[in-house]
This record gives C-alpha cells, structure tokens and sequence, in this order.
C-alpha cells in the first residue's frame, strides 16, 4: 500500500465514523422525542347570552378585540324584562349585567378574553336562552395534541415534560406537558396530552395562535439510555457556539 | 490459381498419423458439428421460452408493485429504490428478449459450401503436405487468400506470450503469424524469431493496441487479419471455423468468445461467470439483430472493412465497441460463433479485474454520451439502435447497487422508508422474489449453476462504474492512476478505498440499527438488509485482505532477490545484513 493510500484510507475512515456519529445523535435525538400525529391549538370558550327575549340596540364589540372582565359587550331592548323590573322580579345590577329603568340591559364581559364570535348585529332580536357572543378566556390557551406511541415510550412521558411546539409558519414555542390521557389503538398507545405554553397565553389571539391553528408538538421523552449523556453533552455544545 | 479441378469434398486422412489432428474438425465430422452447438444448448428450449415468460411476468408484477401510489414511501429512498430497480428492471428485460433471440445459426448454406471447398485437396496432395495442415492453403470464391495473426502484447510475461505465439504458428490453413510488441522487449523478438513468427516493433506508442493493429497493418497486407490477446491460445481450427463466413462480402468481421481457462479465485469466477452469460446468449441474441461487436481478441477481420472505416477506431480505450459501431454504421455484417477457439485468462485479481472493468464501462458510457446510438444521425437499424443502447447502458446496472446500499441505511438513521409501512413484509418478498428469484432460476436453467460470487462482484463493483460513468462524462483518458506492473504486485487496497470506506460505514450501521431495535418483538427489514450487504462487503474485504497479503509476501520476495542479486554483484555478503534483510 502506498502512503497516499493510507492516508486517503485513515480520513476516509475517520470522516465516516464522524457521519455515523453525528447520524446516531440525530436517530438519538428523535428517539427521545415523540412527534404529534395531531395537534391544535385550543382555548376555553365563554358564551355571553341574555335570559330575555328582545331586540339588541347597541354592540360594542367586534370579533378579534380583547375584553377585560365587566367590559360592557351589547346593550339590549327587553318588553318582557322592563315588566318584570317593575314588578321587581329582577334587580338591577347582576354580575353579568346591568339594568336601566327603560328596560335596557348592557350584557357584560363575564371574563377577561378575546372576542371570538359575535351572532347577532343591532336591530337583531333574539330569544331568551341564546347566545349572542363568544369569548376566548384569557389564560386558557393551551395544546391539544394527539400522540401515537409505543407503550414503552408511553411510560416515558411525564408531566412537565418540555415540547417543543411548532407553528405553521415554522416558529418554534416552547411548552411542557400539562396532563396526559390514553387510549389504546391496535396495541400502541394514542396518548392526548395537554400543553402548556407562557408564550402561547401572551400572543393568543395574534396572528396564528388561534384556537384551531394545526401545530406540530414534539415532546422530550425522558432519556435514561446510554445516550443521555453524550446527547446533553452534544446539545450544549451545539448551544455554546451558537447553533 | 492454377487448377479448375472440382476439389474433393473429403481430405484423405493424414497418412501414418492418425492422432496427429485430433482436435481439426475436417468437414463432415458429426462430433464437430455437435461441439458448435453446445456452448448455447439451453437457447435452442422450449423450456427456456416458459420461463423467460414467468420471468418477464415477475419483472413486470414486481415493476407493478414498486409503482402503485399506495406503496409509496419516502421519497428520498422510494427513489432511490425506484432508480436503481427501473435500471435493473429495463435491462433485464432487454437480456431476456436478447437471449430468446440467442438460438440462431449463422452457418447457411454458402458458410458451409465455402467451407468445403476452403483447401484444395490436390494442391496439399500434390505439395505431400498431408501432415502439416499449417501449410494447406484457403480458398474463398476458389480465389487464395492470405491471412495474417497479430498477436499485440505489451509487457507481458515471456512464457505467456510463448504459448500463444507457439500455438498461433500452429493454427490450421497457410497464414503468418505477427508479434507486435508494444512492450519492446528483446526477449520477445528473439522468441518471435525462434518460434518462427514475425516481429513488429513500433517507434511510438500511441492508440494503444488500436494503434498498434494499424501500424501492423501498413507492413502486413493480408486479406484477413486476426487479433489475438497475448495469453488467448488459439486452436488450430481458429481459421477453418471463420474463414468461410467471409464468402459473403458484406461480412466484416467474425467473432469468437473470450473463454477462460482459470477459473480457480473467486474474482475469476464471478468475472468469468458473468462473461459466460455474455458470450454464450447474449452475443449470439445480438447476432441475430447484426449488432454482435467485437471484443477486442479472437476475433477475424476482412481488411477491406477496416480500411473502409480508415482503421481500427484509436480514439477510446475501448476501441473494439467502437470499430463495431462504425462497421455498422458503414452496413457492414457482422458474425458471432459461440464457439470457443482460443482460451485466455480472465482477471485473478481485483487489481486487474478493477482495471478491466474500469476500461470496458468507461467504453460503453462513452458510446451513451458522445455516440447515443438512438440519436438520428447514425445510419443503423432500429434493432442495432436498441441493441448498442444497451450495450451503452449496461454498466448503469452496476451503479444501481450503490442507491440500493443506502437505503437501509436511511431507514435506521432517519426513519426514511422506501415504502409504505403498511405493505407487510410477505408481500413486498413475494415481489421482489417474483423478479429476482426467477432471475436466478433463469441463470440455472441456461448456465447449469448460479454462483454467489457473480452477486458478491455485482454488490461491490460500484465505485468503478460511478468512476468509469465520471471519466467517460469529463472525457478524461488517463485510467487508472496505479497499474499492477508486470511483475510488481499491487496491493488490492490501492482500488478498493471506497468499498473500505462503505464496509466501515455499512457496519457501523448495522451496530446502531441493533441498539435501535434491541428488544424489538419483530425483526427488522431494514436491519436484516444492512446486516446482508455488510457481510457481502465483508467477504469482498476478506479476499482482498487474502490477495494483500500475497501481493506483499511477493513484492517482499522480489525486493529480497534484488537485494541478494546486488549483494552477490557487489562482493562478499556480510552475515549480519542477511539477518537484516530478511526482517
């Protein structure tokens, strides 16, 4: 063999080692991960009705603006509510609303939120029992994502476990696991687990973070293999020159 | 040509030594005519139609199964695999239409009419030249005819090229017999000229054996010509067989198979293996269709022809692909007898069977780039289109192994699948094994055997055809950067750095594909594949290893007889260095 040889052979072998190696912690890395088959972002829905039928006079809302608890939300015409107001059945001031003498009722903001959907517009008469408005609470926007996994994988799940989650405009938020609940599909486990994200709650009702957007959720699985190390190792490297 | 006499059908046998030409086959012998049979027996089944169409229904069943959206994978391997298997699938089923058309004759009626009247019994009875059939002359159209053997060599080894020449002069029918030694070695102009052929030695060294033929040829001016190997041993009916295909005009040259006489390593084999498929079905199918081409030795020329073209092609390094094409293109016939005349040595190391290789593929993606034989602009016919672009497309099934190693790969590392996970392993087997199980069977029912070591060559070759299809792209000539020389032994590991490389990735593979999927209920495709191609890398690494070793222990013996030689030249030895060198 000819030292050209040799040489080519040793930064052959030593290039190749340094793929595998670098291939291994990727296949590591997506071990101790399991990715969403589905994933939405949710929110918890008020709905803001009236007990009476009558016609509504004013709205102050539009959908998409932020309302902060006893914001007023749209003021109502009510017959039947001004005759019950003078046989006293009703008082003036609920939590939810409040009452003038001519039987105008302003229907208020039961929570702080985000106006998701109004139904009705001024001039439009509802039924007693409807609702006329939907409102996101706020603090309540979290992930729904749906998880296919192995059972062994499945104990490796816990609750305050980080995810990473991403939008559909491939922005990355951070999050971790709020609960979980399985079900069991052809022997693997279809885990439901609930996400938390900070950042989420801030910019809900922004842009994409709206109840509905599809998101992909990749949550860290606890890593307890021969892998770990090296893994964190490599992971804090990779933060150390800034990747 | 004096005499008008009707020559008689039958030479009286040679007087006093009955053994002395038990090999000739004199006209009318009925062992002869069943030996030129043989070599391609099984093309002439029935039998062999059946399973060429199970075969063909498999290739397409399985072609099927590869293309249905629903098994769709990844798209990264789905073509990878998709590339490789249409590749593979396009050519074998080119083969087998090839070798159904295998069970063809070229022998008519004028062949064996010529035949008969090709000595002239008078003459050799008249000349008392009975019991030397080198002296009898030929006759075409009842016209002599001269023909010249040019045995090219270039730094061969001397014994080597003594059997040749020494059995090249005993060949049957008057000709000459021409050394030209591209190697200028003096021992083979003294050889030459003991052996009673004649010697050719050229000032420049240009066009290789190519050029080498057209600089014999401007001194000899026979009307046909021969090209021997320098370790192709002819037999002695090397002319009687050949000579009288020529009685047709248009036919410019006829070729006989390469057939090997080692087949004692395990690269012989599988290169012998796979060039018997070649000479014995594939060559003849190609016949049919005029488009057999030469291969460089054992093969007979009609001058006329290589003058019509202005000589043998010297610009590739496959210049025998290349004088064919232009005889096809000038209308020239061609002829291919599947019967063996002279026996050579096929590559015994991966050093030469790289070489080898490295040449011939390089020809045909030459002929793909620069000559596309489909292109309108050449004057051929719509089979020998079909049938040089195949030729030109060969070596592609030999880069397909290197897509289909790096698919499992994928699917450890990255989970990328070829196929959708939904097919069950049963089924994706029953496919693949309807295409390459008949395949084999094929193999069995036409060649009696298959070898491993034909799979094993094909897995490993790759990087020699991904470097043959790259120099043929750049049009860089220069081959092959360390040549084994005539003597000096070259260590395998000098052309096998990719495969070491792959072997070392491929096993490094496998290790993590177990960790992977320890534990795992079911065993793994993926895994078992990667695990399969490792020990097939292996293997090739092993004999390479066997081969290092052999070429080091005689590099080492060579170096040590040098020593001694000098030490012995330069005077007393001393102990101690003879301690010293042997170390």
């Amino acid at each position: 063999m000819t030292w050209t040889t040799r040489i080519k052979l040793a930064v052959g072998v030593v290039l190749v080692l340094a793929l595998c190696a670098t291939l291994t912690l990727v296949l590591n890395r997506r071990e101790s991960q399991a990715t969403s088959a589905q994933a939405t972002i949710v929110a918890e829905e008020v709905a803001v009705g009236t007990d009476y039928a009558g016609t509504i006079v004013e709205s102050y809302v539009e959908p998409g603006d932020t309302v902060d608890e006893g914001d007023p939300v749209f003021t109502m015409r009510s017959l039947l509510l001004a005759h019950d107001l003078s046989i006293g059945v009703v008082s003036r001031k609920a939590t939810t609303y409040e009452v003038t003498d001519a039987g105008e009722m302003t229907v208020v903001a039961p929570s702080d939120g985000t106006v998701a959907e109004i139904s009705s517009t001024p001039g439009g008469f509802v039924q007693a029992g409807d609702v006329i408005a939907r409102l996101h609470r706020e603090g309540s926007t979290t992930v729904d994502a749906k998880l296919l996994l192995d059972p062994a994988d499945f104990a490796r799940i816990a609750p305050g476990a980080p995810v990473s989650i991403t939008m559909p405009d491939q922005r990355e938020v951070p999050g971790e696991v709020e609960s979980i609940s399985v079900a069991n599909t052809r022997n693997r486990a279809e885990a439901t687990v609930v996400i938390d994200s900070a950042t989420l709650e801030q910019q809900a009702g922004d842009g994409l973070v709206l109840p509905g957007t599809p998101v992909v959720a990749s949550v860290e699985l606890h890593d307890e293999g021969a892998m770990a190390d090296v893994d964190l190792a490599f992971q804090r490297f990779l933060q150390r020159i800034g990747l | 040509m004096t005499t008008l006499d009707p020559r008689a059908p039958e030479l009286p046998p040679p007087a006093g030594s009955p053994s002395a030409t038990p090999t000739t086959t004199i006209q009318g012998d009925p062992r002869a005519a069943a030996r030129r049979r043989d070599a391609n027996a099984a093309a002439h089944s029935p039998s062999l139609m059946l399973i060429m169409l199970l075969a063909t229904l498999g290739a397409v069943a399985y072609a099927v199964f590869l293309l249905n959206p629903d098994h769709r994978g990844d798209w990264l391997p789905y073509s990878l695999v998709l590339v490789a298997e249409s590749v593979l699938l396009m050519l074998a089923l080119l083969a087998m239409w090839t070798v159904l058309s295998s069970g063809y004759d070229p022998r008519d009626f004028p062949y064996h009419q010529a035949r008969e009247r090709l000595f002239d019994a008078p003459e050799i009875l008249r000349d008392g030249a009975t019991d030397e059939p080198t002296r009898w002359r030929m006759f075409l159209h009842d016209r002599p005819v001269t023909v010249d053997i040019f045995i090219t060599t270039c730094g061969e080894d001397v014994d080597t090229i003594a059997r040749t020449v020494r059995a090249a002069v005993a060949v049957h029918g008057e000709h000459r017999t021409w050394v030209l030694d591209d190697g200028r070695d003096d021992e083979v102009r003294d050889l030459a000229a003991t052996l009673g052929a004649r010697y050719i030695r050229r000032l420049s060294s240009g066009g290789q054996k190519a050029g080498n033929v057209n600089h014999a040829l401007s001194i000899a001016k026979g009307d046909y010509f021969v090209i021997l190997d320098a370790d192709f041993v002819p037999r002695t009916d090397l002319l009687t067989e050949t000579v009288p295909f020529f009685v047709r005009d248009e036919v410019a040259f006829v070729q006989s198979p390469q057939t090997y006489g080692n087949m004692n390593s395990l690269i012989s084999r599988g290169a012998g293996y796979m060039q018997a498929v070649f000479y014995r079905f594939v060559q003849p199918g190609r016949n049919r269709f005029n488009a057999a081409f030469c291969v460089g030795t054992n093969v007979v020329f009609r001058r006329e022809a290589i003058d019509d073209i202005g000589g043998m092609c010297t610009d590739s390094k496959s210049e025998d692909v290349w004088t064919s094409i232009h005889l096809h293109e000038r209308e020239w016939r061609s002829i291919y007898i599947p019967q063996t005349l002279a026996v050579g040595d096929t590559p015994e190391t991966i050093v030469s069977y790289a070489k080898q290789q490295l040449r011939w593929a390089t020809g045909g993606f030459e002929i793909l780039l620069q000559h596309n034989p489909l292109s309108p602009r050449r004057n051929l016919t719509v089979d020998q289109r079909l049938q040089y672009f195949v030729t030109s497309t060969h070596y592609l099934s030999g880069i397909a192994p290197l897509l289909l190693l790096l698919v499992p790969p994928l699917t450890i590392y990255l989970d990328l699948t070829p196929m959708q996970l939904d097919v069950s392993v049963g089924t994706w087997a029953l496919y693949y094994l309807g295409f390459y199980g008949l395949q084999i069977t094929l193999a069995f029912f036409t060649l009696g055997s298959f070898r491993w070591e034909v799979l094993l060559l094909a897995a490993v070759s790759w990087p020699i055809y991904v470097k043959a299809f790259w120099n043929a792209l750049t049009g860089k000539q220069q081959a092959w950067s360390v040549t084994g020389r005539a003597g000096g032994a070259t260590s395998p590991f000098e052309v096998i750095v990719p495969q070491t490389l792959c072997f070392v990735f491929l096993a490094v593979t496998s290790a993590v594909g177990f960790w992977k999927h320890w534990g795992d209920p079911v065993p793994n495709l993926s895994l078992a594949w990667n695990l399969t191609n490792t020990i097939i890398l292996g293997g090739f690494l092993v004999t390479a290893a066997k081969e290092h070793r052999e070429a080091m222990g005689a590099r080492r013996s060579a170096r040590r007889a040098h020593r001694r030689h000098a030490r012995r030249a330069a005077g007393p030895p001393a102990r101690t260095v003879t301690v010293g060198g042997a170390a």
